[in-house]
């Protein structure tokens, strides 16, 4: 592909190739006490109508990343030091702010983790959800109307027509989030950013809301970004997952492998610390097995990291791992992994 | 006070709706407020009919009379009618509230707005606003009356200035509140422009303290335009107004209490029904005040 063809989104797309492609991505905040390496050098793929995870524990940069694919974080206090995010082979990152406001809810969707502080109280959820539609599709309110009746119907919202003009108070914390996951969709956006979608909901509403966006994924040929710190969401939902750690990928690999056969030390912990129901029922306290957990705290993501970023919390780690970082290699299968001391699988 | 379920049930409509005196019970302040200012506004807005007599004209024989059938309120030392002037007054007093709580509230809005989202703005902004909250607003009236002719619309910028920082604090603080809301970066992430994300996003979740805001401005505004007529630095004499009515009164006190009361009285009134109008706004508008039944 020219870079030209590149440029536009429209030309020379090729259905096999990813629909986005993040290379090397560096975001970096600038503050007094220097510079704090948020996202530093993460490359994954995103295919067509595939639903990738992103996992890694708080402040590891999962929520960074997505921000920066739309261009949602204040510069300054972030700069974004390398790196390029190919949407359709043309780079978010070159895009002017016009530019990205019709990317934006309109190609790339996002879902907020907090359904409760996501909806303006003052506007009926209809009139949010419009909101979408009016400004991409330049829909007449009566259009608009229709479609977010539809939308609300699809998200399976009971009494779509009365519901469209109640207040977001009107809503449980399920609802709200549904209608959220409608305001996204309503322009049938190409790629949806869901940062931890289901965090705030209890588990039984996790699970509808989970299904209904695994329904609509299907219906609308979505591709999903799965941002999460849930592995049991993982495991439901996505076909590969990238492992994030203080910033860097140190594993990537389909969900099946990651779960089966972890690599990653880092990978290995946040599984074994992960709690299991296998355990038979009436089990005495003292025989469950304990969960283990890793040990240490995240680095300070302040300045360069030297060697591997997992080091001091590793217990497999070795000299080297404290002089140099270790390279992305791929162990076949598409199981990417970062560490100098995991075997092949 | 505990109510027993039937008590309950018969509060409640069970088709939603609830009867039209419901709101009274639930919004005393805000009905007796309200009604008190109407009649206000309306005794004002009617002066040319209502009064029975002209608001200037003198009549040297009638000087310092009692209230009688003939002059209700009694006349003046000018032997003018102090209730045709009470009630052409009361339209001073409302046009300076009103006008007042407008321009320094949207001016305070603009400003406040452009504090709260732009940090360079914010450092200017507010050390003008500062600067502003220390102009004494008798001062500033005064200084105003001598450099221009007393006007009514001197008294209102005399009057509004002082507050707009006042405004300007509250909104910024406002501002700075509900940007970081996560609705507002929903709106960003949605490709929602900035201008209208302030208009609709910022704007209509600010507009409940405004609002109340608003109504205790403008009763101080009416207040202040009494002191400031009073002190010879409002409204010009040959406008009647209950601050320069009072300050005619206050010479012949003794002779005539009428002249000086009943202003007074109307004046307190008023004050007393905006003030009452924004506790009742309030109580209204903040959804965390329980509703009662």
């Amino acid at each position: 592909m020219t870079s030209n063809a590149a440029r536009d989104p429209i030309a020379g797309i090729d259905s096999r190739d990813p629909i986005i492609q993040i290379d090397d991505l560096k975001v970096w905040f600038a503050n007094r006490d220097g510079i704090l390496r948020a996202v530093d050098g993460l490359s994954f793929d995103l295919q067509r109508e595939e639903t990738l995870g992103l996992v890694g524990e708080s402040g590891c940069g999962k929520s960074v990343t997505a921000m920066t694919m739309l261009q949602l974080i204040p510069s300054p206090p972030s700069v974004i030091a390398g790196g390029s995010i190919r949407y359709n082979g043309a780079d978010l990152l070159q895009f002017d702010e016009k530019r990205m406001r019709t990317i934006r809810g309109n190609e790339i969707s996002m879902i907020f983790q907090d359904p409760m502080t996501s909806l303006n109280p003052v506007l009926t959820v209809g009139e949010q959800i419009a909101e979408t539609a009016v400004l991409h599709r330049k829909l007449d309110r009566r259009a608009a109307r229709e479609l977010v009746v539809e939308m609300l119907h699809k998200v399976n919202i009971p009494e779509p027509q009365r519901r469209a003009d109640e207040y977001p108070h009107q809503f449980s914390g399920g609802m709200r989030q549904r209608a959220m996951i409608a305001a996204a969709l309503v322009c049938n956006p190409k790629v949806l950013i869901a940062d931890e979608p289901t965090t705030a909901l209890d588990v039984t509403i996790q699970a509808q809301i989970i299904e209904l966006m695994l329904d609509l994924k299907r219906e609308f040929g979505t591709s999903i970004i799965m941002i999460t710190h849930d592995l049991g969401v993982v495991a439901e939902t996505c076909a590969r997952v990238v492992v994030m750690y203080a910033g860097r990928k140190v594993e990537e690999a389909s969900a099946g492998e990651l779960f089966a056969a972890p690599l990653h030390p880092y990978t290995q912990g946040l599984l074994s610390a992960t709690p299991r129901l296998e355990t038979a029922p009436g089990t005495r306290r003292a025989d469950r097995p304990r969960l283990t957990e890793i040990p240490g705290m995240v680095p300070t993501l302040k300045g360069a990291l030297k060697g591997c970023c997992f080091a001091p919390r590793c217990h497999k780690a070795t000299a080297i791992c404290r002089e140099s970082a270790p390279t992305i290699e791929d162990r076949g299968n598409g199981h990417i992994v970062s560490c100098f001391n995991c075997g092949s699988a | 006070m505990a109510l027993t379920l039937a008590q309950i049930e018969s509060r409640v409509d069970t088709e939603g709706r609830r009867p039209w005196w419901s709101f009274l019970r639930r919004h005393p302040l805000l009905v007796i407020g309200g009604v008190l200012l109407v009649i206000m506004a309306l005794v004002a807005l009617a002066a040319p009919w209502m009064a029975p007599y002209s608001p200037i004209d003198m009549n040297v024989m009638q000087r310092l009379k009692a209230p009688s059938a003939v002059h209700l309120f009694g006349t003046d030392a000018m032997g003018r009618d102090v209730f045709s002037r009470v009630l052409w007054g009361g339209r001073v007093s409302l046009i300076v509230g009103i006008s007042v709580s407008l321009l320094a509230t949207s001016i305070g809005v603009l400003i406040g707005m452009v504090a709260g989202f732009s940090r360079l703005a914010d450092a200017l902004v507010m050390r003008v606003m500062d600067g502003m909250m220390a102009i004494p607003g008798i001062l500033l009236a005064v200084a105003m009356m001598a450099l221009m002719r007393a006007s009514i619309e001197t008294v209102v910028i005399a009057i509004a200035v002082p507050e707009i920082p006042r405004v300007v604090r509250l909104v910024r603080s406002l501002v700075l509140v509900i940007r970081e809301q996560p609705y507002v970066q929903a709106a960003e992430a949605i490709g929602t422009r900035f201008h209208w994300i302030l208009l609709r996003h910022v704007l209509p979740n600010a507009v409940t303290p405004l609002i109340v805001q608003g109504t205790f401005i403008s009763a101080s505004a009416v207040l202040f335009e009494a002191y400031l007529s009073f002190l010879g630095a409002g409204t010009p004499p040959e406008i009647p107004s209950w601050g320069n009515m009072m300050a005619e009164g206050r010479a012949v006190v003794q002779l005539a209490f009428n002249i000086i009361l009943f202003p007074g009285i109307f004046l307190g009134l008023t004050v007393l029904s905006i003030n009452l109008l924004g506790d009742g706004l309030r109580d209204m508008l903040d959804p965390k005040i329980a509703r009662r039944l």
